[in-house]
C-alpha cells in the first residue's frame, strides 16, 4: 500500500487532463502528437545533461521545456489543407528525427542507454507525494486555461471549418493549445513514461467516441473508463507482481477491448465526430 | 594487513544491497556480496512485490548499505535508503565518473571508503 498509493494518485492525475487532452487529439487525428512531443522534451534533457545540468533538475526541464515549445510553434504552422501531407505526416517526422538526434546525443552521455530505456517505461512505482502536488498544481492551472478557452479550443478540434468561418487565428490557438500539451506531456512522461502516457491520452478518448459524441459525455466516458483501467492495472500489478507500467498499459488494452465488444453487441453505428456538438 | 584489505574490514562478509548486477567482481574481491537487488532483472523494471521484499529485507537485516552506479536512477536509489534506513552509496563505475576519480586506484578508493563509511556509521549507531 506504502508503494501503490502514490503510484494509484498519480495515476489519476494524470490521467484527469490526458483523457481530456486525448479527446482534442483523436478529433485532429493527430494520434502520435504526444510521441512527438515527448520525444522533443527527451532531446531536451538529453542535451540538458550533456550541457552539465543535473538529470531532473528545473535546468533540466526548462531546456525540455523549451524544446517543446519549438515542437508547439512547429505544429501550430505545418497545419495545412495539402491533399496527401497531413498533420500526421509532420509530426511523425519531428518524431523520427527527435529520436534520432536523441540517440546522437545519448551516444556521448555516460548514461544514454539508460536515460532512453527510463523514458519508455517510467517510474510510476516510484513517484513521491511532493511531485505528486507539484505536478496536481500545475494541471490544476492547464485544466483552469482549457475550461475558460473549451469554446475556442474544442470549436477548432470538433469543427475546424466553422472555426476558420468565425475569422479566427487557427494558428495562434494551435500554438497555444500544442504549448499546454507540450507542459502537459513533459511532466507526465517523466513520472509515467513514454507507453503509459499515450494509453492515457488515446484510449479512453477512442472509448468515449465509441459511444458518444458530445463532449461532456466524451469526458465522463474517458474519465470513467481510464480511471477502471487505470485501477485494475495497479491492481493486477500488485496481486500478480509484474512491472506496473506495462500492466496498466495492458489494461487499457482490455478496456478498449470490452468497449469495442459491448459497442458491437449493443449495434447502431456510433456518433461521427464530426457531427459532434458543443 | 593494510591499505583497501584494512579499509575493507568494516564491510568484510557483511550483506549489503546494490541497485544492479554490476558490482559482482568487486563484490567478489572484497567479500561483501550484493544480496539483493533493487532492478533484478536488467532493463525490467522492478514489480511492486520485489521492491517490498527488498525494503522488508533491508530492514530486518538493518542493511547500513545501498550501492549503485551514478548513472542509474536518484530517486529510486534514494527512495529505497528513506524507507529502510540505509545509506544511499552513488557512486561511479568507471574511471572519470565523477570528480575526484581520475584513476582505477582513486575509483577504488572511492567504493572501498564510501562503504567503510556506511557500514562504520550503522556499527557506531548500534552501540
Amino acid at each position: 500500500m506504502e508503494l501503490m498509493l502514490p503510484a494509484l494518485v498519480a495515476a489519476l492525475v494524470l490521467l484527469s487532463l490526458h483523457a481530456y487532452l486525448g479527446i482534442h487529439v483523436i478529433a485532429r487525428g493527430i494520434i502520435f502528437v504526444d510521441l512527438a512531443i515527448a520525444q522533443m522534451a527527451a532531446l531536451g534533457w538529453t542535451a540538458a545533461t550533456l550541457a552539465g545540468f543535473e538529470a531532473g533538475s528545473a535546468g533540466a526541464y526548462l531546456v525540455g521545456l523549451l524544446t517543446t515549445l519549438f515542437a508547439a510553434a512547429l505544429f501550430s504552422v505545418t497545419r495545412m489543407n495539402h491533399r496527401y501531407i497531413t498533420q500526421e505526416a509532420i509530426i511523425g517526422i519531428v518524431f523520427v528525427v527527435a529520436s534520432a538526434a536523441t540517440i546522437l546525443l545519448a551516444s556521448q552521455a555516460p548514461r544514454g542507454a539508460e536515460h532512453v530505456e527510463e523514458l519508455l517505461t517510467g517510474s510510476l512505482l516510484w513517484v513521491t507525494w511532493p511531485k505528486i502536488a507539484r505536478i496536481a498544481a500545475i494541471y490544476a492551472v492547464l485544466g483552469l486555461i482549457h475550461w475558460l478557452l473549451r469554446r475556442r479550443f474544442l470549436t477548432i478540434s470538433l469543427q475546424p471549418e466553422l472555426a476558420k468561418s468565425k475569422g479566427w487565428s487557427i494558428r495562434g490557438w494551435d500554438f497555444l493549445f500544442y504549448a499546454l500539451f507540450g507542459i502537459m506531456v513533459t511532466l507526465s512522461v517523466d513520472v509515467a513514461g513514454v507507453l503509459l502516457v499515450f494509453s492515457f491520452l488515446v484510449i479512453p478518448a477512442v472509448v468515449a467516441f465509441l459511444f458518444a459524441g458530445r463532449p461532456r459525455t466524451l469526458l465522463a466516458i474517458a474519465w470513467i473508463s481510464g480511471s477502471v483501467a487505470t485501477v485494475a492495472g495497479l491492481l493486477v500489478s500488485y496481486l500478480a507482481d509484474l512491472p506496473t507500467g506495462p500492466v496498466v498499459v495492458c489494461a487499457f488494452a482490455a478496456v478498449l477491448l470490452a468497449a469495442f465488444a459491448v459497442r458491437r453487441l449493443s449495434g447502431g453505428k456510433p456518433p461521427p465526430a464530426s457531427e459532434a456538438t458543443l | 594487513m593494510g591499505g583497501w584489505l584494512a579499509d575493507g574490514a568494516p564491510f568484510r562478509d557483511r550483506d549489503m544491497a546494490c541497485y544492479h548486477k554490476n558490482w559482482a567482481y568487486f563484490s567478489a574481491r572484497f567479500r561483501v556480496p550484493c544480496a539483493m537487488y533493487v532492478e533484478a532483472k536488467v532493463g525490467i523494471p522492478p514489480s511492486p512485490g520485489h521492491v517490498r521484499e527488498l525494503v522488508d529485507w533491508m530492514r530486518e537485516n538493518r542493511i547500513p548499505a545501498l550501492l549503485a552506479a551514478n548513472y542509474f536512477s536518484h530517486d529510486q536509489v534514494e527512495q529505497v535508503a528513506e524507507r529502510t534506513g540505509a545509506e544511499p552509496l552513488i557512486v561511479p563505475e568507471h574511471v572519470g565518473g565523477a570528480p575526484g576519480t581520475d584513476g582505477y586506484f582513486d575509483l577504488v578508493d572511492l567504493w572501498v571508503s564510501s562503504l567503510a563509511g556506511a557500514f562504520q556509521g550503522a556499527a557506531e549507531d548500534k552501540e
